[in-house]
């Protein structure tokens, strides 16, 4: 009893410290059905093949070959108040933001297949082996915020997928969990090969190279939509123990180590929505200044690259058998989301720009009304993605398991997460990550011969964020998406696992 | 336990139902529908020649004033719209501007935006073009004989006879054309800049044809007021003109002053003497070969002879021909009374409605006004604010503020676009029903 509570102590402790911090990432939290059930406390007793991802030692514990499966169905509700104004000390003049208009981020039910096969094998004595592909982070938003105000060339519509994130990593794992101490110690591996998937759609405000009266409201932001896509691959490594002090206590400790992944594509978009002056100014077409005022849309393909660094992360887990039919587990997980800096994107191949541009402009200079001179084509190709700075988060987890018999198993938890993007500056929709989270969960299974099948829900409770002006370059530009942002997560897994 | 177990399944089935069914009902995005766009549109060659008002422009052989006027659906003829007759307002360019000023400021996109959201009810607007010749000649000058204090000044100002058009003629030609609807109430005028000041002189020398004025800050009060902190307006900035040019303090600058477009302050000061000071710089009829005799000057004592035919298009003067000006200021940059007192104040706002016989009574006026205008302009506007709202006249005016964003200060055309959104608006209420 002297280790628990000291273990209870410790997960306390993490609890206390948790709660000073802030909320998020795109860590997805539930993989399997036991585990979204019990709020993911989970490393402590995983005992089917989600152990890949929660605790690879606890493989060592399964005694039945398995073959499981998962299909997780998941749904983002968001919703945004914008409030993206051109702001000066006393006016703020509009933006094309449906500001102070209730917005919702695209309905879709989201997907998330995962499943792996256990077999205890005879090898270095008895090593039980794994094979499991799941994703352990995803994330899918996608938002309509924007419409160029009158006077900008309204039949260029901006597409729809403004602000669009669809970031799936995928781990293929190969794990293996075996006894080090009869009855106490065991240890696990488990070696990722990581497939990143990633589309990326946003929406950033330029400013207008051209000197007035070019850049004169409400040209002086021309708006550039990017949209990329494209993938990569990378390792991973998950390490994994687990202790049994006495027959009603286990306690787990793992780790997650991932590699950078070098996401690369060929199809990245950039598109430029110029501003129609009436009569096109009277300029001659092949001039800059008909080009600035002509109301076309100017589209770049271009190669990309960026990288994507996933955060490692390590936790601990206890778990105890109450009774006979009653575990309670708690587990408590630190992620360096610090490690993530966002998504910089360096393009090369420029495919050239299609409409009104042509090489003999792009070579051109610009000076605008500040006498800054740049080329044309440093302009469209200067990049602006920005880096963002997150903090290193942690989760506190609790569930509870309860057998009424052997042919139903119940569960119940929750947990309390954090944010690492406690910056208001890096506020975009592309993350919405307003806050401490809190989860709630629940499911059962059923037990029928060799199967168990059952049923998990969870609810994600985000808390409302209110994102103030932030202009620190003091430009007039809002560095932030600012205005109102809720949030909620729901989640429905319905798994099997057939044992043999 | 089979029942107990069945009741479970049930529940729990219900209860994920309900769960899936409230908290995953498509709730759409919530992007509001684009709105129809009223179907009228732009007559952007609408120019029309005034004849003989401008017979003695300079660099105006066709005596033709460009306008660009728009239209909106309802106003135009079927099968487009129903031919019914609509509000009109007049927009005067700023200093420098043309035609298509305001159509480059997204005009008639709000227009059509605004028209069809049902912000404010269909309209006529036309947007005569600024004179391009110094920028702008005030949107003054008239035939020397109704203008008694000019009476030995030549046959006509240089400048044509704007007051003529801009008080009457240009709203009686758009009124013919039958899209508009008639009488004070349905005229609206607004101004930017040097379009400020005329559309306050045009509703000020015509009788009741303007019902609503908006304008931004321009040159509105040619002397301030220093006693109440709105400084010494034109006075003050001829200073500005002369640094511009490098020739403050520099006493051969009445033969040095340039009137090149390079000089916009400068500019300006010309525009206005050719609309306001005798000179000598007119009697040539386009299409004639018809050259000036010497011509008697009022006063000759600072007449300016810098300024070039080359400035003046259309014109093929002698080899060293100059154009003769008279500023209102002395060889040392000082006011020079002779000129100032009898000619240009005489011209000032203040000026004209004391001797206006409709004194702006019962006219909406809207003020949009920054600390950031240029050229002095700011205290020039709240100096003739504060002759609007105190006695004898005691009007009520609708004044809004505004600051530009950081970076991009209001001190010329960056905010036309929003301020015209609210002129819009507000001439379109005092339309009425």
């Amino acid at each position: 009893m002297k280790i628990l509570y000291r273990v209870v102590t410790l997960l306390s402790c993490l609890i206390l410290f948790s709660a000073s911090l802030l909320a998020g990432g795109f860590e997805n939290i539930n993989i399997g059905l036991k585990a979204t059930a019990m709020g993911s406390a989970y490393r402590a007793l995983a005992d089917d093949w989600t152990a890949a991802y929660y605790n690879p030692a606890a493989y060592a514990l399964i005694n039945d070959n398995q073959l499981g499966g998962n299909a997780a169905f998941g749904h983002y509700r968001q919703t945004l108040v914008p409030n993206f104004r051109r702001t000066s000390n006393t006016d703020s003049f509009e933006s094309g933001f449906f500001n102070d208009r209730e917005m919702y981020n695209a309905h879709k039910i989201l997907s998330n297949p995962s499943g792996g096969i256990v077999l205890r094998l005879p090898v270095w004595g008895e090593t039980v082996f794994g094979f499991s592909i799941y994703q352990p982070f995803d994330y899918n938003t996608n938002w309509t915020l924007f419409r160029p105000l009158a006077a900008y060339n309204t039949a260029n519509a901006i597409p729809n997928d403004q602000y669009s994130t669809d970031l799936d990593v995928v781990s293929f794992q190969i794990s293996a969990g075996r006894e080090f101490k009869e009855e106490k110690l065991y240890l696990g591996l488990g070696l990722q090969l990581l497939r990143a998937d990633l589309v990326w759609s946003e929406l950033k405000f330029r400013d207008n190279p051209m000197p007035a009266p070019f850049d004169d409201r409400p040209y002086d932001m021309i708006p550039e939509w990017t949209h990329s896509e494209g993938h990569g691959w990378g390792f991973g490594i998950k390490g994994g123990l687990l202790w049994t002090p006495t027959d009603r206590i286990n306690l787990g400790i793992s780790g997650n180590i991932p590699f950078d992944i070098t996401i690369s594509g060929d199809s990245s978009m950039l598109n430029f929505y110029l501003p129609k002056v009436g009569n096109d100014g009277g300029f001659s077409i092949g001039t800059i200044e008909h080009l600035f005022a002509s109301g076309s849309r100017i589209n770049g393909l271009a190669d990309f690259e960026t990288k994507l660094k996933l955060p490692p992360s390590f936790g601990i887990g206890l778990s105890f058998d109450i009774t006979s039919k009653l575990t309670m587990a708690i587990d408590a997980q630190y992620m360096l989301w610090s490690q993530f800096d966002g998504f910089q994107f360096s393009y090369s191949n420029f495919a050239g720009l299609s409409g009104l541009v042509d090489t003999s402009i792009l070579v051109q200079a610009i000076t605008d009304s500040t006498n800054d001179t740049t080329n044309v084509s440093d302009w469209v190709y200067e990049s602006t993605s920005h880096p963002v700075v997150w903090e290193n988060s942690g989760r506190v987890m609790l569930g509870a398991r309860y057998n009424p018999s052997n042919l139903l198993s119940l569960f119940a938890g929750g947990y309390a997460d954090q944010s690492p993007a406690r910056k208001a500056t890096q506020f975009t929709p592309n993350f919405v990550d307003t806050g401490d989270k809190y989860n709630y969960s629940g499911g059962f299974i059923f037990h029928i011969n060799e199967w168990d099948i059952g049923l998990a829900t969870s609810y994600t409770s985000y808390p409302d964020l209110q994102i103030n002006r932030i202009d620190s370059d003091g430009d007039g530009i809002d560095d932030a998406i600012p205005g109102l942002y809720q949030a909620d997560y729901y989640e429905t897994v319905l798994s099997f696992i057939y044992r043999f | 336990m089979f029942g107990k177990m069945i009741k479970f399944i049930a529940l729990s089935l219900i209860s994920i139902s309900m769960i899936v069914l409230l908290s995953c009902e498509d709730r759409g995005t919530n992007v509001p529908a684009i709105s129809s766009l009223d179907g009228g549109g732009p007559w952007p060659t609408a120019d029309h020649i005034h004849s003989p008002e401008l017979r003695w422009l300079l660099s105006n052989n066709i005596e033709q004033l460009p306008t660009w006027v728009y239209i909106p659906q309802v106003a135009a003829p079927p099968p487009l719209g129903v031919s019914r007759p609509v509000p009109l307002l007049i927009l005067l360019a700023p200093q420098g501007a043309n035609k298509f000023y305001f159509a480059q400021h997204g005009l008639q996109e709000l227009l059509k935006e605004m028209i069809a959201d049902g912000t404010i009810q269909p309209m006529v607007v036309a947007c005569p073009s600024n004179d391009p010749t110094f920028g702008g000649f005030m949107y003054a000058g008239g035939y020397n004989f109704s203008h008694p204090v000019k009476v030995i000044d030549s046959i006509t100002p240089p400048s044509g006879n704007n007051d003529a058009i801009f008080s009457k003629q240009l709203v009686k030609w758009i009124n013919s054309l039958g899209f508009t609807l008639q009488g004070q109430q349905k005229t609206g005028i607004g101004g930017f800049g040097m379009g400020a000041y005329g559309a306050f002189r045009a509703a000020l020398l015509s009788d009741a044809v303007y019902g609503s004025i908006s304008v931004t800050d321009g040159p509105l009060d040619f002397d301030g007021d220093p006693g109440l902190g709105f400084g010494n307006g034109l006075i003050d900035l001829f200073d500005d003109a002369l640094i511009e040019q490098g020739l403050l303090n520099d006493s051969t600058y009445v033969q040095n002053f340039d009137s090149s477009s390079a000089w916009p302050i400068s500019n300006m000061f010309i525009g206005a003497a050719f609309a306001f000071s005798p000179e000598d710089t007119v009697l040539f009829e386009h299409n004639s070969s018809f050259l000036p005799p010497p011509v008697w000057k009022m006063d000759s004592t600072y007449g300016f002879d810098s300024l070039s035919p080359t400035h003046i298009t259309g014109f093929n003067a002698p080899s060293g021909f100059r154009f003769d000006y008279l500023l209102p200021f002395d060889a040392s940059g000082a006011v020079y009374s002779p000129i100032w007192d009898n000619y240009w104040l005489t011209e000032n706002l203040k000026s004209l409605i004391d001797s206006s016989t409709n004194k702006l009574s019962g006219v909406n006026l809207w003020f949009a006004t920054t600390t950031e205008s240029k050229l002095n302009y700011y205290q020039q506007t709240q100096s003739w604010i504060n002759t609007l709202k105190n006695p004898p006249y005691v009007y009520n005016v609708t004044e809004k503020k505004y600051l530009g964003v950081p970076g991009s200060p209001a001190s010329g055309d960056q905010y036309v676009y929003d301020l015209l959104r609210e002129m819009l608006i507000f001439h379109s209420n005092s339309f009425g029903n």
